[in-house]
């Protein structure tokens, strides 16, 4: 089988079997562009926001399937509990202490009772469900659920010739050194198949660990392009008992996302599948 | 044995690194020189103004060519000297020893990452340990830190901190009389010089959705300003594409010096150069050239020194490293295909490309 690779400055990507994988990276967005993504999504964005970067995949059929980080962005919980759910690990110390200041102080603390003022309710741990923005031509080329169709493992297994590999960060935030949210593409291209991970990881430091990853396989030939999601999730407690103890003071495991991952359980996932006859 | 300043820092130039024992004697020095040192250090322009370097080595060089050397150039540094970049550790030596040989004409305010917590997480700690064998060279240091001053000022004009202002400070003397000898706390002032944002959409204090820290807006600047007789506020502390950001109508700036972020950003970087009229000139400058392509031997390091970096990039080679505009070649496989490196290799060997 034959296979072209696509190699710029900026892109890499494959032409392989009426596919074609392309791979887009540049830097981070400017100060325009931050402030219209900000005013146009209603939240702050993460600090390395790779806006224009972009992993797609594309079929002579019409099939078309993109990772963005703006779409992701826009998943983002901003309903007025949002920001409830989770708190950085000394919140509870943070706020305290700041009541007993303001109430001893309280005479001279009158032009700031105002502080009570909250930047406006999102989930400020960036979590997103975005499982990739599908822009194919035709209708039926949607992602439904279904039972017959898996990610073939034991295919994936094989040290078979991998003929493109790329990695892509789209955004990434340090949630104020209180941890890590980053979303990240990897795709890798065999002479028979291909399979692409989406990750969002997100650690917050002292609280917990989240990955959600959205996997999409095809087998060439086929008429199936695959998509399985998950959601793991465990304390923070839990994953850090789990570094082996001649690490010592070495927590730098807990950045390692493939590490986290295979030490967090399932919470829940699924399978779908596109079709790409017409 | 008497120790020779000019030498460490010639040796640094040539990027060598410094015994553990010199470390040690230079870190407990300098700790006996930082103690005199107010929490608000009073110096006079020019000076030329440093932001973030996280580790960047080859990138402070960079600004040493282009903002001149000591001692002919002054400088002031806002902190974030160490984590995530590949060199931490000939980042914070040969800023000591400049310090140290030059303490009139070298100031180093602290930063959130001049801590012992924050470091252990974002890649200080691991690199003391690669480089060095064991944690001593990190204890030195983090001890180091807890004497950094917090704050300067410039001709009683210009107020410069790592991250900005905080709820519990109106005037320059309430810094003053803090305790700064120690590590940075989760709360209060100290904790709020060293964290909080600008919000260009707010005029006051605002608490941040993630349960502790402030961004701070226009109203509070002017109120600061004004209160204590000065005209602008000079930070750094956040990351922005320009290399520099100035907002509420020329009343504040952020300055960022570490070009190419974290080796993939692909941002570019400022120096800030305060003149003796008070002026103002961000020096624009990109990557330097060992930034944008580390070496196969840089690459290994940052597996190490960056584990955020190891899930992702560990054997893949140089060039993945480079993620950013900068970086000409940002797959792995170069000119030729992927396969030719990886073909028939054992599938447990390389879980970074077989990935499942």
């Amino acid at each position: 089988m034959t296979h072209k690779l696509i190699k710029d400055k900026q892109t890499n990507g494959i032409d392989i079997q009426g596919w074609t994988v392309l791979s887009y990276k540049t830097s981070i967005l400017n100060s325009q562009e931050i402030d219209a993504a900000s005013a146009d999504l209603g939240i702050p964005i993460p600090e390395m926001i790779f806006g224009n970067n972009f992993l797609s995949i594309e079929h002579t059929s019409g099939f078309k399937l993109e990772f963005k980080a703006l779409p992701a962005l826009a998943m983002v919980d901003q309903s007025s509990k949002s920001s409830d759910l989770i708190k950085v690990s000394y919140a509870r110390e943070w706020f305290d202490k700041r009541r007993l200041v303001y109430n001893q102080q309280a005479s001279n603390m009158v032009n700031q009772e105002h502080i009570t003022d909250v930047v406006k309710p999102y989930d400020w741990t960036y979590t997103t469900k975005y499982n990739g923005t599908n822009l194919s031509v035709h209708e039926k080329m949607q992602f439904t659920p279904t039972t017959t169709e898996i990610i073939d493992i034991e295919q994936l297994r094989r040290p078979d010739p991998i003929l493109f590999y790329d990695e892509n960060i789209l955004f990434e935030d340090e949630l104020a050194d209180n941890g890590t949210a980053v979303l990240t593409t990897k795709v890798r291209v065999m002479p028979s198949c291909f399979l692409i991970l989406l990750r969002f990881f997100l650690r917050v430091d002292d609280v917990l660990f989240r990955i959600h990853d959205t996997r999409i396989y095809h087998r060439f030939g086929t008429n199936a392009v695959v998509r399985e999601c998950s959601t793991r999730e465990s304390s923070y407690k839990e994953i850090r008992a789990k570094i082996p103890r001649s690490n010592g003071e070495d927590l730098s495991l807990l950045l390692d996302s493939n590490w986290v991952s295979s030490q967090l359980p399932e919470q829940s996932s699924w399978t779908e599948a596109a079709n790409l006859e017409q | 044995m008497v120790l020779d300043l000019d030498a460490c820092i010639n040796s640094l130039f040539q990027r060598q690194l410094l015994a553990e024992s010199v470390i040690k004697e230079i870190c407990e020095k300098t700790k006996e020189l930082l103690m005199s040192e107010s929490n608000v250090v009073h110096i006079k322009a020019p000076v030329t103004v440093v932001g973030d370097i996280h580790g960047q080595f080859y990138d402070l060089l960079e600004i040493f060519k282009i903002g001149g050397y000591c001692p002919d150039t002054n400088y002031l540094f806002l902190g974030d000297y160490v984590d995530r970049g590949l060199y931490s550790v000939e980042t914070m030596s040969i800023l000591t020893c400049l310090k140290l040989r030059y303490p009139e004409r070298v100031q180093l305010v602290r930063g959130n990452h001049e801590s012992r917590a924050v470091t252990q997480t974002y890649g200080f700690y691991t690199e003391c340990m690669k480089k060095y064998g064991s944690a001593q060279v990190w204890h030195y240091f983090t001890d180091l830190f807890d004497y950094l001053t917090l704050s300067v000022v410039i001709d009683n004009m210009i107020f410069c901190v790592h991250g900005g202002l905080s709820p519990s400070i109106h005037t320059i003397d309430q810094i003053k009389v803090m305790d700064r000898f120690k590590e940075i706390p989760h709360e209060g002032p100290m904790a709020d010089l060293v964290w909080s944002d600008p919000d260009p959409g707010r005029e006051e204090f605002a608490v941040s959705p993630r349960g502790a820290g402030y961004t701070f807006g226009s109203l509070v600047v002017e109120k600061f300003l004004h209160e204590n007789g000065m005209d602008h506020i000079l930070r750094a502390h956040q990351l922005c594409m320009e290399g520099f950001q100035v907002l509420f109508d020329d009343q504040l700036s952020t300055v960022w010096s570490a070009p190419n972020y974290c080796y993939r950003c692909g941002n570019l970087a400022s120096i800030l150069e305060v003149g003796v009229a008070g002026e103002r000139h961000f020096n624009v400058f990109e990557a330097a050239p060992e930034n944008e392509r580390p070496s196969a031997t840089q690459a290994q390091r940052s597996v190490l020194a960056n584990g955020a970096s190891a899930g992702l990039f560990a054997g893949v080679g140089a060039s993945a490293i480079g993620n950013g505009a900068n970086s000409g070649s940002s797959n792995g496989s170069g000119g030729t295909s992927v396969s030719s490196i990886n073909g028939g290799a054992d599938f447990t060997q390389d879980p970074i490309h077989y990935f499942l």
